[in-house]
Parts: C-alpha cells; sequence; structure tokens
C-alpha cells in the first residue's frame, strides 16, 4: 500500500516536472492553476444535492430556487478562486543560506497587478503557511536537515478564497538553491582545531572587556544591541590593538561520518567567531585550501567549502 | 491552522440562528425553543477564549440531556420535525463552543439547511423575502470568513460578482430538469383551516369572519357568472339532528382517475387554482370536473382532492363542465334519504308540502315561495337554537345564516321524501379586472343544497332566495352596516391600508403564480418554446458573442503598450539579431558590439543608436519620426546585418 502511495506521488511529481520545467520567475497561468474541491467544498456539493431532493419532494420552488443558488455561488465562488490566483508573478531572492536545522527564511516574491487575498505559501504541507494580503514579499519557513547545496523544492502558493469551498493551488518549480552550512557548535577549545595557539588566553580575555566608541574602530567590533537601547554612547568591544602577526588556520580533520560532521560544527562556530573579530583565518579541508582572509565574502566562501566537503 | 473567529462573525451568527429558532417554531415546542436559547446565552458575551475543554464537557452533557427528551417526545413532533430539532440542536451546541474557523463549517452548513427548511413552513413573498435575506447575510458572513480583513466588499465587484449568478441561477430554476417526489413526505399535524369535516349551524358564521385567502382562480376563457361560482368543497350527508358530517366514503380513495368520455365542449370551463395552505385534502372545483391535474384526484360525489393534505400553496388545473352532478355510487340515493327523528314540526311541514305540491320542481317551489313570503331574515348574527335546530329556527327564530337555510332545506327535502344533501363550500369571490384573477376568501364561505331529481344533483340555493344579494353582489351586500363592520377589521377601514394590503395581495399573487407554481409543464412548455426559437437563439448567441469579442479587442487596444515606441521600432526592424542581446546588456553597447562585426553599416548603426538615446531618454518627438524614417529607409539593410554564429555560441 506504501510503495503504490510512493509510486503515485512519484508519477505525479514526474508529471508536475514536464507539465511546468523550472524557471526562475514563473507567472502563473491557466495552465498551472489546479482547482480542487476541499473537504467542505464537497460537503457544501452534498447540501446541495439534498436540497435538490427537499425541494423536489416536497414540490417547493422556493427551497429548488435557493439550492440554484447555492449552485450559482459555487461557480462563482471556481471564478473568484481562479482569479485570485491567476497572473501572479512569482519570483525568489538569489542567494539563500541558513546554517542546518535552521529555518531558512525564503523570500518570496509575489506580484500581481491587482490586490489578492488570504494567499498562503509553504514547501512542504507539514509546515506553517506563510499569509499574505497585500505585501508583495513573503518569507516562508523552510526547514533545513543536513548541510549541502540544495535546489528549492517545490513551492505551493494556494489560497480557500472565497468561501472556503475550493483549494485553489499552483506547486511551482522554482530554479533556485539554497546552501546549508554546518551547525555552528559552540566550543571552549577555541584553537582546538587550529595548528597556531600562540594567543589563546588573550583571545579568552578580550572576549569580555568593551570600551567606549572612538573613531577609526572597526564597525565589526559594535554591538549593536547596546546600540539600539542607548543610542548616545555607542560601545565597542575591546579589541587588542596589536594586529595578529600570523593568520590561524582551521583545518579539518580527515575523519568521516558522524565525526565529521562535528569537526564541521566546531570549525564552523570557531570561523563564526574570529570573523566577528575581524582576524584572517584560512580553512584546510583534505586537500583543499582557502587561504586566510577576513571579511563577509571569505566566510562565505569557507562555508561553502565547508557545506560541500 | 488555527484561524479564530471574529466578534463580529459570532454575532452575524447570532442572528441568524436566533431567527431561525422564530421562524421554525412551528416544528418545536415550546420548551425547546427556550431550551435553545438558554443556550446561546450560555456564550452570551461572546468572548473569544475561553477554558474550552471544560465547556465541551459540559455542553456534551447538555446535548445528551436535551437528546433524550426530544427522543421521548417524538411521537408528537413526528420525523420531520424531529430532524429539524435534532438538526438546531447541532447547531446551537457548535455555536456556542465555536472558536475558530474551522469549526464554523459544521454551523454554516446546518444553517444552510435550515434556511431551506424555512420554505416549507413559509410561502408568502414577505417572510420569503426575509429568508432570503438571511440566506444572503450568511453568505456575507460565510464570505468573509475566508476573505482578507483588510478588503471592504466592493459594491462593484459585487455587482459584478450578481450578474455573474443571476442568470445561471434563473435558467437552472427555469430549465434544470425536476423529479417527481421520491417518497412520502411525513406530513405533521397542524391546524386545520377552511371548512371543517362537520356543518354546525353557526360554523359558517365563524369562518366568514376570517378575513383569509381561500383560493385564487384563474380562467382561461371569459368568468362565468356570478350565480354559477359555486365552489364545491366538501359534500354533508349525515345528518344527526344537529349538525351535518361528512360521510365515511368519502375516505376512502376513489379507483382512477374519472376522465369525462364525451366532453361537452360548449358547457365547460377551464380553470386554475392556487390553493392556499389548509392541511386538509379537500380542493375547489366547479360543478362537474371532467379533467384533472397531476397534482390532484377525483374524489367521491364529483369533488377533487390532493394527493396529501394541503401543507403548502397548491396549484392546479381544471376542466369542468357547469351541469348537475350525475350519480356517484347505487346507493348515494338511500344515503341521502335518511332521516332522524328529531324535529317533529318540520316533518309535519314537509308532508303538507309534499300533499300541495306535485312533482319535486313544484316542492322546491314551494320551499322557496315559503322562504320569500314569510318573515325570515338573513343575519350574520342569528340566536343560538336549541337540540331540535331545525324546528326551531323554522318556527320559532326564522333568522339564521346560509347554514342554516341549507340545512332546513335538505332535512325539509329529505322529509318529504326527496334524496338531499348539503354543500359546503365558497360561493363569488372578488374578480380583478386588471391582473384578471378571482379571489375567493373565507368570507366567502358558503352552504347550499343538492338534491336528486332528473337523473342528477340539482343544485338549489335557499339563501338566494331569501338574500339573492348574497349571490350576485358577495356578502357585504346581503349585511346590515352593522354587520359589515363586524367583519372588517379596524385598520382595513382606512382606505390607504386597503390599497396598500390590496397591491401586496397582488404582488403576492404574481409570486405564487410565477414563482410558487411554477412546475414541470411549464418547464416542458417553456423548453418547447426555446426549440421553436432555436434559430432567434442561435442568432442572439452568436450576436452576443460577437459582441464580446469587440469588447474585449477594444479593451486590448485600448491598453498602453507594454513598451514604449522607440523600443517597438527596434523590435521590429533589428528582429533576428537583437536575439543575440544578452538580456542585461545595454542597447549602446550591444551597438558597438554590432558595428565590430559589421564594418559596412557604422555610421548607420551610429546614426540610429544617437536617434535612439534621444527618442527614449529626452522624450524627443522629432527623434523617435527620424528614428523611424531611418528604420524604414535601411529596413533591409538591417536585416542584413551579421552575427557570427561561433560567437554567439561561445558567449
Amino acid at each position: 500500500m506504501k510503495s503504490l502511495k510512493n509510486l503515485a506521488t512519484r508519477w505525479f511529481n514526474n508529471w508536475l516536472d514536464k507539465r511546468q520545467p523550472k524557471a526562475r520567475v514563473v507567472t502563473l497561468t491557466q495552465k498551472i492553476i489546479y482547482i480542487l474541491p476541499s473537504r467542505f467544498g464537497l460537503w457544501y456539493i452534498l447540501l446541495l444535492i439534498l436540497l435538490y431532493l427537499l425541494g423536489t419532494n416536497y414540490q417547493n420552488n422556493l427551497i429548488l430556487l435557493m439550492s440554484y443558488m447555492l449552485v450559482s455561488v459555487l461557480l462563482l465562488a471556481l471564478t473568484l478562486a481562479w482569479r485570485n490566483l491567476h497572473n501572479i508573478t512569482v519570483s525568489c531572492a538569489p542567494v539563500l543560506s541558513a546554517y542546518a536545522e535552521e529555518t531558512l527564511m525564503v523570500p518570496v516574491t509575489l506580484q500581481a497587478p491587482l490586490p489578492r487575498q488570504q494567499l498562503q505559501c509553504y514547501f512542504y504541507h507539514q509546515q506553517q503557511p506563510a499569509f499574505t494580503d497585500n505585501s508583495q514579499q513573503i518569507m516562508v519557513p523552510l526547514i533545513t536537515e543536513r548541510r549541502g547545496y540544495f535546489s528549492l523544492p517545490r513551492l505551493t502558493v494556494h489560497s480557500y478564497y472565497p468561501f472556503g469551498l475550493f483549494n485553489c493551488k499552483s506547486m511551482l518549480n522554482l530554479d533556485y538553491h539554497y546552501w546549508v552550512f554546518p551547525k555552528p557548535l559552540a566550543t571552549d577549545a577555541i584553537n582546538s582545531l587550529g595548528e597556531n595557539s600562540g594567543n589563546k588566553n588573550q583571545l579568552a580575555d578580550d572576549y569580555d572587556t568593551i570600551r567606549s566608541y572612538q573613531s577609526g574602530d572597526s564597525l565589526k567590533l559594535m554591538l549593536w544591541k547596546r546600540l539600539a537601547r542607548d543610542p548616545t554612547s555607542p560601545v565597542v568591544k575591546h579589541a587588542p590593538s596589536s594586529p595578529q602577526p600570523e593568520p590561524d588556520w582551521i583545518t579539518i580533520p580527515a575523519v568521516s561520518g558522524a565525526a565529521l560532521e562535528v569537526a564541521l560544527s566546531k570549525a564552523c562556530y570557531l570561523m563564526l567567531q574570529l570573523e566577528q573579530r575581524g582576524k584572517p583565518y584560512g580553512l584546510r579541508i583534505n586537500k583543499k585550501s582557502v587561504d586566510p582572509s577576513c571579511g563577509q565574502q571569505h566566510l562565505e566562501r569557507c562555508l561553502r567549502e565547508m557545506a560541500l566537503c | 491552522m488555527l484561524v479564530l473567529l471574529s466578534r463580529q462573525a459570532l454575532l452575524f451568527f447570532y442572528v441568524i440562528l436566533l431567527a431561525v429558532i422564530m421562524l421554525l417554531h412551528q416544528a418545536l415546542p415550546l420548551w425547546y425553543s427556550a431550551i435553545l436559547l438558554l443556550l446561546l446565552l450560555y456564550r452570551w458575551p461572546l468572548q473569544q477564549s475561553s477554558s474550552k475543554v471544560n465547556k465541551l464537557k459540559r455542553i456534551n452533557i447538555i446535548a445528551a440531556l436535551i437528546l433524550l427528551l426530544l427522543l421521548i417526545s417524538i411521537r408528537q413532533s413526528g420525523v420531520f420535525h424531529f430532524m429539524i430539532q435534532i438538526l438546531l440542536l447541532s447547531v446551537t451546541c457548535r455555536l456556542v463552543l465555536i472558536r475558530q474557523r474551522h469549526d464554523s463549517h459544521q454551523l454554516l452548513w446546518v444553517l444552510y439547511f435550515l434556511l431551506a427548511c424555512c420554505f416549507i413552513f413559509y410561502q408568502s413573498i414577505l417572510v420569503s423575502l426575509l429568508i432570503l435575506a438571511l440566506l444572503l447575510l450568511t453568505l456575507y458572513s460565510h464570505y468573509q470568513l475566508y476573505a482578507s480583513k483588510q478588503h471592504q466588499l466592493q459594491l462593484l465587484q459585487l455587482g459584478k460578482a450578481i450578474l455573474i449568478t443571476l442568470p445561471i441561477w434563473i435558467s437552472l430554476f427555469l430549465l434544470f430538469p425536476r423529479l417527481q417526489p421520491l417518497w412520502r413526505i411525513p406530513t405533521a399535524e397542524a391546524a386545520v383551516t377552511g371548512l371543517a369535516d362537520s356543518l354546525d349551524p353557526g360554523s359558517i358564521e365563524n369562518l366568514v369572519q376570517s378575513d383569509k385567502l381561500a383560493f385564487r382562480a384563474i380562467f382561461s376563457g371569459s368568468l362565468p357568472p356570478r350565480q354559477q361560482l359555486y365552489w364545491r368543497a366538501k359534500v354533508y350527508e349525515d345528518f344527526d339532528g344537529r349538525s351535518w358530517n361528512v360521510n365515511q366514503r368519502f375516505d376512502r380513495r376513489q379507483p382512477g382517475s374519472r376522465q369525462s368520455a364525451n366532453p361537452n365542449i360548449e358547457q365547460t370551463v377551464s380553470y386554475q387554482i392556487i390553493a392556499e395552505v389548509s392541511n386538509q385534502r379537500s380542493l375547489f372545483a366547479l360543478g362537474m370536473p371532467v379533467q384533472y391535474a397531476n397534482s390532484v384526484r377525483p374524489a367521491s360525489a364529483y369533488l377533487v382532492e390532493a394527493r396529501r393534505p394541503v401543507s403548502q400553496r397548491l396549484s392546479y388545473q381544471l376542466v369542468s363542465e357547469l351541469q348537475a352532478i350525475p350519480q356517484d355510487i347505487a346507493l348515494e340515493q338511500q344515503l341521502n334519504s335518511r332521516t332522524v327523528s328529531a324535529n317533529p314540526k318540520t316533518k309535519v311541514l314537509a308532508a303538507e308540502l309534499v300533499a300541495n305540491a306535485g312533482s319535486t320542481a313544484g316542492l322546491i317551489e314551494q320551499i322557496s315561495e315559503m322562504f320569500r313570503q314569510q318573515p325570515y331574515f338573513y343575519s350574520l348574527n342569528p340566536p343560538r337554537l336549541g337540540d331540535n335546530s331545525i324546528d326551531a329556527f323554522l318556527f320559532d327564530s326564522r333568522t339564521g345564516f346560509c347554514s342554516h337555510y341549507a340545512s332546513a332545506t335538505a332535512v325539509l327535502l329529505r322529509e318529504a321524501g326527496v334524496p338531499a344533501r348539503v354543500v359546503g363550500g365558497y360561493q363569488g369571490g372578488v374578480w380583478h379586472e386588471e391582473q384578471q384573477y378571482l379571489e375567493v376568501r373565507q368570507r366567502e364561505a358558503h352552504a347550499w343544497v343538492e338534491y336528486y331529481a332528473n337523473n342528477g344533483w340539482q343544485r338549489f340555493d335557499p339563501t338566494a332566495v331569501i338574500a339573492p344579494e348574497r349571490v350576485l353582489d358577495g356578502l357585504d351586500a346581503a349585511l346590515s352596516a352593522d354587520e359589515q363592520n363586524q367583519l372588517q377589521a379596524s385598520w382595513r377601514r382606512f382606505s390607504a391600508f386597503n390599497y396598500i394590503n390590496q397591491q401586496l395581495l397582488h404582488l403576492d399573487y404574481y409570486w405564487s403564480v410565477w414563482v410558487l407554481g411554477f412546475d414541470e409543464s411549464q418547464q416542458l412548455n417553456l423548453w418547447q418554446q426555446l426549440k421553436a426559437a432555436g434559430k432567434l437563439l442561435a442568432l442572439l448567441g452568436s450576436l452576443l458573442v460577437a459582441a464580446l469579442l469587440l469588447w474585449w479587442f477594444l479593451r486590448l487596444q485600448r491598453q498602453p503598450p507594454k513598451f514604449a515606441a522607440p523600443v517597438l521600432l527596434i523590435r521590429r526592424y533589428f528582429g533576428k539579431v537583437l536575439v543575440n542581446k544578452p538580456a542585461g546588456q545595454h542597447f549602446s553597447q550591444f551597438i558597438a558590439e554590432l558595428k565590430t562585426h559589421n564594418a559596412a553599416n557604422t555610421t548607420l548603426l551610429g546614426k540610429i543608436d544617437s536617434l535612439y538615446q534621444r527618442a527614449v531618454y529626452a522624450d524627443d518627438q522629432q527623434a523617435l519620426l527620424l528614428l523611424e524614417q531611418h528604420l524604414k529607409q535601411n529596413a533591409k539593410t538591417l536585416a542584413k546585418l551579421n552575427w557570427p554564429e561561433k560567437q554567439a555560441s561561445a558567449r
């Protein structure tokens, strides 16, 4: 039974893939909007049949009139449901990344010439859908599990508008990918992975001292939370004034399986710490290596290397 | 997914449910309505959150108890009413506990069903409009559940939606096939109105006090003279000395339908009757009915009856012959010659009359003469009569209403050996010339006599002898001013009210003819008419399609073009080469690249580029014109522009 269901799902997915190939920007057209009666819609149809029978049995034209009126409401709901989704242009932010086991909020852009009502978006059915009425951009949650580089799953845009009788939906195959970096794992031995452990104590020391901001201080040292509370007197973390003579190298040991994951997680944490402090660092994984540097782009590059290894 | 209901939605549901409980009060015992209202009060301060689990348990226990009570009283209420009661119970409990949008599905479903059930109890135009309003309110709350809160329902959109639904609705009603009733409907006990199965000396006077409509009649020919408008409803054959009763033979079903073999075309009248709710089977017919509609069937003594008690307006078609009613069964004469030993004076009088008169016709003449010449009076308020009611009337009070005269005449005839019976029904009616229908109210109730002579039951109306105005001009003409006032409700005396009331009645008439009376035969007629007008309809349809296409085309043209004019020009003339331009590249860069591949046309391309830039970015009209000229002149050159294949694939 279960295999049969799997087979049906696979067949359905293939059919969908063939019907609507991947694209960066998708406009919802008649071809890719699917309208199915919801459970309540089926009950409603049963109601219509019952009213028709009641009306004919009592030979009561008013009941018949009412049942026909509800039929026309059903048809109206069908049209309105279709119009609610029709002609929406869906796209997505180009770069997406998150740490493993975190919820990735995917910014989805829905552009429509006319205002739409009660649109919902989700990637997997079990997840909380994101709602939108007027706003063009909504954040659709996507729970990440493993590190890696994945293509975006099918995005379902659907609405029960109006009357909740029809589930009008479109399953979009958006051509985007997202990165899942290793989950950062806090570690005390901040340099245990690094070869150069020269300034271990100093690192631990200057972590919790702060001083007031003076011009020329790196913005990376700024305590933003504090600034939000008290904008008049900015405060920065106390950083060692003397530059590091040698960059840190983060080396991933040649292990595999769970041990590798742990190592990657710890390395990730370390990397973030170093980045926060503005210290250059390099990465060595197996035979690959990224030369020591600093900055957001460098961090991104290193994290991607770790995601893929 | 949790979507809580708004206070407004709850309030609307409360209003609708209260109205439904009021409307369905006929199906509910009083104690049950009270319980429902109390249950509703339980939730009254319509707060959102509450200790739900606790409540659910409590409500379930209450509902179970009420269900038990309902089951005990199922005998009294009947199956249909029981169903309504259960539905109301479930919807009330649901409303008390409701929190989320998802819960409202069952609520809405049952509300729709109950609103439809209201139409079983009410079909008059005013109440129907009220129910329709409730239905629209339900639909509105239903819509609001699934619409965004920020969006107000816009009138324009609503109008469009109605424009879409209305034709579908109406055509479904007119054209969708109807089924015969599938099963017998359990009918509930309800108050019977109209003529009863027994006729006391005072019963018709009571009926006449009522201003309620009994039925309406529409004649396909001209209106027969008033003297012929005797609507037979009941035949009373059993007399117990004081009151007349319907014989048991009327309870039995008449086998088969009784279609006349050779209807006398000249004397027939064809008419449609729309009978009001009476909760009894007996219906109304003139003379001898010879053709019956499907919804009615013949009864004994050439009466007409409905297939089940008339619990909603019933419309039926009849063809009648205005002549003496033939004998129905062999025993009929015997049945109507029985006498009782009450009223000894009447017996003596009958013997005298027989002795004086030679024939039956002579006897009738004698009786008429007696009523005409001796001091007999026609009155709405006759004195009460004792046990020997006929004696007391004929010899003491001499004042009576139609039932007194009919009853006395029938007894006299029976004592004289002529089979006779009392017929109850209606006489006359108010003819509305403009609307072409006859309105018959309960106040037109009447009783007269049928006696057997010349192989048929002849009609004799003693009231016509004593008060001929009653037959010719209606009841009001025969009564004194005081008695007329007694009949009219005080508010009816104001002419304005009267006028409005009459207009409403006319509206009600059209309502019952066009909406309530619409049935299979009319539907069939409509289909045939549509078929006959098929070509015309096809023409109309194609015209409509053409008009729609034209409208669409015009709308398409009026839409602003997607791109500015110069861009369109470039697109048109550069055609093939433009395919190679990457999406993000600027046009000037593209031209520069083109120039490298087409050395011969460098100047031309440069010119076009500069004109294009001026036209697009400086909005220069003259540049646009020049650009168009240039492009036109060099169309051929532009079509042959080179783009190296290899390089294109390498990119």
